[in-house]
């Protein structure tokens, strides 16, 4: 009853100190489909599920490019994802020139959530309605990082965001004590296996056209994996995924009997 | 009051500084490269070289400085003329194609660069001495562009700007040929600063070359190393009785003479 008064405004509290707003945009990011992000020592790895809006539709891209040594994987509202990506691209290319180094992981994320809180305090404007997974290496080593719409940002080992990211969550816990040692190739393949808790076991699976992998390490710059290229860590999770593709394809023919 | 802030570059300070100069004040001075700098395309890419001398008038500020400056993975960008003009512009074009990349997904082009240069030296009417030799490989192969102070640019096979620019032509004029495998275009090219060095005061020292292939860039710094300094390699020290001893005087130590004690602080 309470909750319907006071949530109509960013600038209104509620009468249990919470502000609605702010946990509505979070809604959102439990909207967006699933990302998951883990690092090891040397390398941080993003793995996340592309939506098509139709069989006809492209996937919609979910990893990024910000900077040599960083990259994010999106989840919620796209259109403020780009906004976002291009303001810690700009942010990177300044601190380059400026300072001649490349800018720390924490520093950005910094950034970005600074500039996600103005928006949770200023009337006629709304939040940010997208989360974001930020994977970077800098001096101090591999990051993940989360942002929220609420402008809080946090440090994580591995986390999953998204629509039913409880079951990739649920994963992690229990394999993210392996991390630290394993290897890029190991911790693909984490993150795929994290990745597939979160689809319904009505759906096709993953496939090289749903899943996007971005990496960055030691000696590695982001790099996003896309498309057919995915397709050698896709088949190691599903290995009879090509046999039962060929079954399908035998059953869509119905026998032609005389 | 209307709003002046109609964009543009207000050259309001450069009259004040004319007027400052015109009343008798001595304005500072700036560090120039002098400079020999050189490009020129070959059969698979374009080599790019420079002499590393800084002269800050007569004295040479800097014997060993960078001049071939990083734009992209396939574009170099060679710089004459005031060595801080030539330092930023490149660093900032440098960057705006860095987001420019992110934002369009695909290589730079030499094209691209030439473009964001050219725009920002003529929005500054040549006060921003830069005058540069760009170089780069891209999908439409390899280019060489030359960039005056005021913006106007040139397309060449091979190019030299800066005080030993002329030392320089006269040896690619003499030997520049069409289609020169790697080896032939880096000799030109050393020969070509070698000449700058050798017979231009504001160029010296030793010369480094870039090659910017399809494959990637090889940076050869310190390509040829032509003035050497040979530093004194002997020690001042002399021998324990060289100087002859006239006579001799025993001082007490002075903690002997003298009490340090810690006073405390008063608040």
């Amino acid at each position: 009853m309470y909750r319907n008064q006071y949530d109509s405004d960013i600038t209104t509290f509620s009468p249990s100190g919470r502000i609605h707003q702010i946990e509505y945009a979070m809604e959102a990011v439990k909207q967006g489909s699933a990302a998951v992000a883990l690092k090891s020592k040397q390398y941080a790895v993003l793995v996340s599920l592309k939506r098509s809006s139709s069989e006809l539709g492209s996937y919609q891209k979910k990893i990024f490019v910000v900077d040599d040594h960083i990259g994010i994987a999106i989840s919620g509202l796209t259109a403020d994802a780009r906004v976002l990506c291009n303001y810690m691209r700009n942010e990177c290319a300044n601190y380059k020139y400026v300072y001649e180094s490349d800018m720390r992981v924490e520093r950005l994320v910094t950034k970005v959530a600074d500039k996600s809180q103005v928006h949770t305090q200023r009337y006629g404007r709304r939040p940010y309605g997208v989360g974001l997974l930020v994977a970077g290496y800098d001096q101090t080593g591999a990051h993940i990082y989360q942002t929220c719409p609420s402008g809080n940002f946090y440090s994580y080992k591995s986390i999953s965001i998204g629509a039913r990211s409880q079951s990739a969550k649920t994963y992690l816990e229990k394999h993210f004590e392996a991390f630290e040692g394993c290897s890029l190739q190991e911790l693909i393949v984490h993150g795929l296996r994290a990745l597939r808790e979160t689809i319904p076991n009505s759906d096709t699976g993953l496939t090289s056209k749903n899943v996007s992998i971005g990496i960055v390490g030691h000696d590695q710059p982001f790099k996003i994996i896309e498309d057919e290229h995915t397709a050698p860590y896709v088949t190691i999770i599903h290995p009879y995924r090509h046999i039962l593709e060929m079954i399908d394809d035998e059953q869509a023919e119905p026998m032609q009997t005389n | 009051m209307e709003n002046l802030n109609r964009g543009g570059f207000s050259f309001d300070l450069c009259k004040r500084n004319d007027m400052i100069a015109k009343n008798g004040m001595k304005m500072p001075g700036f560090m120039k490269t002098g400079t020999t700098i050189v490009g020129v395309v070959y059969a698979d890419g374009v080599v790019l070289g420079a002499d590393t001398r800084a002269t800050e008038g007569p004295i040479v500020a800097d014997k060993d400085c960078e001049k071939i400056h990083y734009i992209a993975d396939n574009i170099y960008c060679c710089g004459a003329g005031t060595a801080a003009d030539t330092e930023y512009a490149t660093a900032l074009i440098s960057s705006k194609l860095k987001l420019h990349r992110l934002a369009t997904g695909k290589q730079v082009r030499v094209v691209t660069a030439l473009t964001m240069l050219k725009q920002m030296l003529f929005k500054y009417q040549g006060h921003v001495s830069a005058a540069l030799i760009l170089g780069g490989i891209d999908i439409t192969g390899p280019s060489l562009h030359t960039i005056y102070p005021h913006g106007s640019t040139d397309q060449l096979p091979f190019v030299t700007m800066g005080s030993g620019s002329l030392a320089a032509m006269a040896e690619l004029e003499a030997n520049f040929k069409p289609n020169m495998t790697k080896q032939e275009a880096i000799t030109l090219v050393a020969d070509a600063i070698k000449s700058g060095i050798f017979n231009d005061l504001g160029s010296g020292s030793n010369v480094n070359i870039t090659v910017l292939t399809k494959e990637g860039v090889e940076v050869l710094k310190g390509y040829e190393r032509p003035n050497e300094r040979k530093y004194r390699s002997k020690p001042y020290i002399f021998k324990s009785g060289t100087t002859p001893i006239l006579s001799e005087v025993r001082l007490p130590p002075l903690s002997s003479k003298v009490i340090i004690e810690d006073v405390p602080m008063e608040v």
